[in-house]
């Protein structure tokens, strides 16, 4: 279980780390590109393009990582006002529905790049292959599944030591 | 089963999951994935979800977000809100409450550059709340004044909540930047008003602090004053000169905040890591909420309930007045229990048609006067962020003491709204002067 947990959280970790690359890269092209329009008249081809892909890894490539740190928002003011052992049968229930959810989701991006892929849509401007970065976001989802699934094992292995 | 009463069921689940401790975000993908397999068929459902979450992912006018908040963290990681906290505190501190006041002027100059307020508030938390507690200022006070202070981030540009009501209503993020600018003057005016009448009729709760020469007190505009105006003016004044799209603004003013940090050694590379890790976590949470926000409103679009709220609302007799009032109080109440942003996201697609395509009020007035009823809910109980933050920062300070101490922040903030209502051209003139 440790090694599997240590495995997805350093996944995540790496991922975070390409989303933060991405980010950097991103306000430098902008930045590039206005600078190059306004004194130049020259901008950079396929800035929008690329600005969609950018955001695409940066968001992609940060959810694991984000759920990791429990960064989404819960409502917790009803909750904490549980006992603990309701606190923790809503927990694994919260996370096993979350769990389930995020697997249907990885699949139907999955799916859906596969379609992509078949119908070999590309962008606008660069005509870059679009199923590419779906199956980025796809796999992205499935380390992100994997975190719930932890967070979710974590809580079933807690509560039977507690009993 | 109707479509009406299917979208109804389905915000009841909504409810009902957020409650039990479901990420908002992950509700919302629920109940818009289930009702819109049921009222459409489960194969379409599926493909709606994959297909919204990757052209939300991969847009261009939502990338704004990002290039904003790392802008916010990049100040807050320079210092620079320490900076303009020390240039307000010398020039009021030595007044009554003063240092309460300067919080206030420094919330709303570091909003200049930030737009989160749970940013500002930790920003100002950490500098100011120290500061009053040594010159012997009450608890109360002292933890609502950043507190709330934190709330003008919200109104000031960049916002963070006017890019994502411009997004879904489709209205100009330039013109939601400038609409926040006087009300968010107004609102800190009110709030040192507030801060005024406590220490004249307690004046224990602030005393006075050190007087500073005019010299020292100037001496404080080159530090912190600086890299604001600086940011602003590029970032923002391009962006209502027309010179930018809001993405372009929220990445040129990040380059300039980062250039003019890193050339004055007030950010180290750790430091911009930390920005970079903290702007991910955020606009992760953020982007997956507008996911979750956009398919739960491809759901409650083919319940019809906007349609028939419209119709409802167009069928009652009583002035379109009241309608709005009635609008902005399901909006007070649902802003006590539900976080600003979730809250816009997911009630737009709901009162938005009938506020601005029914009644016909302005729609940039509408975003502002609702950003600033959700504000309340940042400061107010039980789920008051804001709060939260400081009680995070000032650990021995109850909650209970804190949100006390807010009451006559909330007076204040009642005040902006009755005056925003009373005189829409608050909210209105300065955006008309846009092209």
């Amino acid at each position: 279980m440790k090694r599997f947990e240590n495995f997805v959280n350093r996944a995540a970790i790496i991922l975070n780390t390409v989303s933060g690359t991405a980010m950097a890269v991103l306000m430098l092209l902008i930045t590039l590109n206005v600078i190059l329009r306004a004194v130049f008249k020259s901008p950079i081809p396929g800035t929008y393009d690329y600005t969609g892909f950018l955001t695409i890894i940066i968001i992609g490539c940060g959810i694991a990582y984000c759920s990791v740190l429990d960064g989404h928002i819960e409502l917790t003011f009803l909750y904490d006002k549980l006992s603990l052992k309701l606190k923790k049968i809503i927990s694994i229930a919260g996370n096993l529905f979350s769990f389930l959810l995020m697997t249907l989701f990885s699949y139907s991006l999955f799916s859906y790049a596969l379609s992509q892929y078949q119908t070999k849509g590309v962008s606008i401007t660069t005509k870059t292959p679009l199923y590419i970065f779906s199956f980025i976001t796809a796999f992205c989802f499935v380390i992100f599944t994997l975190t719930i699934m932890i967070k979710l094992l974590d809580g079933i292995i807690s509560s039977k030591e507690n009993t | 089963m109707s479509a009406e009463l299917t979208g109804l069921l389905g915000v009841i689940v909504f409810l009902l999951l957020i409650f039990l401790k479901i990420p908002i975000a992950f509700s919302m993908m629920f109940t818009g994935f289930m009702g819109f397999s049921i009222l459409v068929s489960f194969n379409a459902s599926l493909r709606m979800i994959s297909a919204e979450m990757l052209s939300t992912f991969s847009s261009y006018s939502l990338s704004v977000i990002p290039m904003f908040i790392w802008m916010g963290f990049i100040a807050f990681y320079s210092g620079v809100g320490s900076n303009l906290y020390s240039f307000a505190y010398k020039l009021i501190g030595h007044r009554r409450g003063g240092l309460a006041m300067a919080t206030q002027i420094a919330c709303a100059v570091f909003g200049a550059i930030c737009g989160s307020n749970t940013a500002t508030a930790a920003t100002m938390g950490a500098i100011a709340l120290p500061e009053m507690r040594k010159y012997n200022y009450s608890d109360s006070l002292s933890s609502a004044s950043v507190a709330a202070g934190g709330a003008l981030g919200v109104l000031i540009p960049p916002s963070v909540i006017f890019i994502i009501y411009g997004i879904q209503t489709e209205q100009s993020i330039g013109k939601l930047f400038m609409a926040g600018i006087i009300p968010g003057i107004i609102l800190m005016l009110l709030y040192i008003l507030a801060i005024h009448i406590q220490v004249t009729l307690k004046p224990s709760l602030g005393p006075a602090g050190i007087r500073y020469t005019w010299k020292e007190r100037l001496a404080g505009l080159q530090n912190g004053l600086l890299e604001v105006i600086f940011t602003f003016a590029i970032s923002l004044g391009g962006l209502f000169a027309g010179w930018f799209t809001p993405t372009e603004a929220g990445s040129i003013g990040t380059a300039s905040i980062l250039l003019i940090t890193v050339l004055r050694k007030q950010i180290s590379l750790k430091g911009i890591k930390a920005s970079l890790q903290a702007t991910i976590k955020t606009t992760s949470m953020i982007m997956l909420l507008v996911a979750g926000a956009i398919i739960f409103g491809r759901f409650i679009a083919v319940s019809k309930i906007p349609f028939s709220l419209a119709r409802w609302a167009t069928s009652l007799d009583i002035p379109s007045f009241a309608v709005i009032i009635l609008i902005l109080l399901i909006y007070l109440v649902l802003g006590f229990v539900i976080d600003a942003l979730a809250l816009i996201l997911l009630t737009i697609p709901i009162f938005y048609p009938v506020a601005v395509g029914i009644l016909g009020y302005d729609p940039i007035w509408f975003g502002v006067i609702i950003v600033l009823v959700v504000a309340l809910g940042v400061i107010t109980p039980p789920v008051g962020m804001n709060v939260f933050i400081i009680k995070g920062v000032a650990k021995d300070i109850s909650v209970e003491t804190i949100f006390k101490g807010v009451m006559p922040f909330v007076l204040a903030l009642f005040a902006c709204i009755a005056l925003l209502i009373i005189f829409p051209g608050i909210v209105t003139y300065l955006p008309s002067l846009l092209k």
